[in-house]
């Protein structure tokens, strides 16, 4: 059984990533200018405070973008041609970069609602991952 | 000429942090320099990193930065001063008005965790900054992926085709068909491009540029030492840095470097599009000319499918776009932009033989590295030989 590669996990991300083993995806957040930055970092992005924390998302999302991709080197990947990388805009207004998985390739489309579910790697680290939110 | 200072110089406290991350210590330091001088991020316009390839790109991405001018001089650990000098003359020249020089290590701590696995730094480069990558890594985000959703998002908001993409590959293989050094040469058709296999759709194989072997060299002299020379030289007009990033999570995807470089570097140049006779854009995907050309200002936002339509890139039309067949058809060992420059100064001396633009005396050369829906950079050049 081929393992989704793992991300390298840095003192600032370990968080991020152990978040995604309770199901939470993590988003930036900082107390000197109040706005959200995505990937979560230890220096605000937009300020440049060291008084950033995370907060979770709701986890739900659209597609904002997204290619289905048909060649890969990696042994995961390549049991899972084709697969979807798409740019996620989070309820929150930031975007992430993620696989999109729980449906047919060829279904996938621009505006279609997401929500996360995660990937577990191992005990400190989970995957945010997208699929299609059930339509009522 | 203005004269240049060191106005801000700060040195973080710490000395053993084992919590910290090399980027960690690149945002604290900056923010005390900012606090020390009282100049907000939004005032820095240059940027100064020592370290791996893409290292300036990544830490302008952790401080959301734009800069206009970029030095990424890695000469060990006499690189800062060096960017101080660098900085100096970027000032004097007129191409930056504050200039952050950062640096961020985690030398001790990281020797302290060989051997360890699983939460903690990553050992390999106490001082590298590519920590951002790891956001990609989990999700076989390939290079193509990464332009296919730039044109992903260009299709579906201004209704762009897969057949205009296809015009910019014809396009360069005719281009090719008349450069003898050129890998492909045989020319192909619009549905030759639909028709190749899909590689991260919407782009297919041909709209993905070749892998090759080479290398070149270019010499700028000053104007004594060019004079003396038997060729005419091509004078630098003017030119362009600039940075794309996350911004935090809030680009918008079809937000290129080029919209940064491209209007800087015609102005410094005192040129405008009309005065641009070829155009040498970095094509390792069609995506990245179509939105070029929209960035730089040749056309609007969104107008570049039909503005690559009708032959307006061929020798003969309104814009030749890589005369020598480009890294779509002929040439791209893995970083491109020397190819860009030598073409256009072949193509200025009037030595372009078979595929000479007539009469070019300024071409456009526009460069892309990176992530073009992430972190990219975009230079802009322009050269124009004595009419």
């Amino acid at each position: 059984m081929t393992q989704r590669p793992a991300p390298t996990v840095t003192n600032e991300t370990a968080e991020y990533w152990a978040a995604g083993t309770r199901d939470e995806l993590l988003v930036g957040t900082c107390s000197a200018c109040s706005r959200l930055h995505h990937p979560p970092q230890a220096v605000c992005p937009h300020c440049w405070s060291s008084t950033t924390a995370t907060k979770g998302a709701t986890g739900d999302g659209v597609i904002e973008a997204f290619s289905v991709v048909h060649r890969s080197a990696v042994p995961f990947f390549r049991e899972r041609l084709p697969y979807v990388v798409a740019s996620i805009l989070l309820e929150e207004g930031l975007r992430m970069t993620a696989n999109v998985v729980g449906c047919d390739a060829t279904v996938v489309r621009i505006g279609m609602p997401v929500r996360v579910t995660f990937d577990r790697i191992s005990d400190d680290v989970a995957v945010p991952i997208f699929t299609p939110k059930d339509t009522v | 000429m203005t004269r240049a200072g060191i106005v801000a110089a700060w040195e973080h406290p710490a000395r053993t942090a084992p919590d910290y991350t090399a980027l960690r210590f690149i945002g604290e330091s900056a923010r005390g320099a900012l606090d020390e001088c009282g100049l907000g991020p939004a005032d820095i316009d240059g940027l100064c990193v020592a370290g791996d390839t893409m290292a300036a790109v990544h830490v302008a991405e952790y401080l959301n930065l734009k800069p206009r001018w970029l030095d990424s001089t890695s000469i060990g650990g006499s690189s800062f001063l060096s960017h101080i000098i660098h900085a100096g003359d970027a000032i004097a020249a007129g191409h930056a008005e504050a200039v952050l020089i950062v640096y961020g290590s985690v030398a001790r701590s990281a020797a302290a965790a060989l051997g360890t696995s699983g939460r903690g730094q990553n050992s390999q480069d106490p001082m590298g900054v590519d920590d951002a990558e790891a956001f990609l890594q989990p999700y076989g985000v390939v290079l193509a992926a990464q332009y296919a959703m730039v044109a992903s998002q260009h299709m579906h908001r201004y209704g762009t085709t897969r057949a205009q993409l296809a015009e910019i590959a014809v396009t360069c293989r005719e281009h090719a068909s008349r450069n003898p050094l050129a890998l492909y040469r045989e020319p192909i058709t619009i549905d030759d491009v639909l028709a190749s296999p899909p590689i991260a759709e919407p782009l297919h194989r041909l709209d993905c540029c070749v892998i090759t072997d080479g290398g070149g060299a270019v010499i700028v002299a000053s104007e004594e030492v060019a004079r003396d020379l038997a060729k005419s030289p091509v004078w630098v007009l003017g030119g362009s840095e600039a940075v794309a990033h996350g911004e935090g999570g809030y680009r918008d995807l079809v937000d290129l470097a080029a919209a940064q470089s491209g209007p800087r570097a015609l102005a410094q140049a005192g040129v405008t599009h009309d005065d641009i006779d070829l155009c040498m854009i970095y094509d390792s995907f069609t995506i990245t000319v179509l939105t070029a050309l929209e960035g730089l200002g040749f056309c609007k936002p969104g107008e570049g499918g039909p503005f690559v339509e009708g032959g307006r890139l061929r020798l003969d039309g309104g814009l030749p776009l890589n005369p020598d067949g480009g890294a779509l058809s002929n040439h791209h060992p893995g970083r491109r932009g020397i190819f860009l420059a030598i073409e256009a100064v072949r193509q200025l001396r009037g030595e372009g033989g078979d595929r000479q633009v007539a009469g070019a005396t300024t071409a456009l050369c526009h460069g892309v590295g990176g992530y073009l829906s992430g972190r990219h950079s975009g230079v802009t050049l322009v050269l124009g030989a004595d009419k």
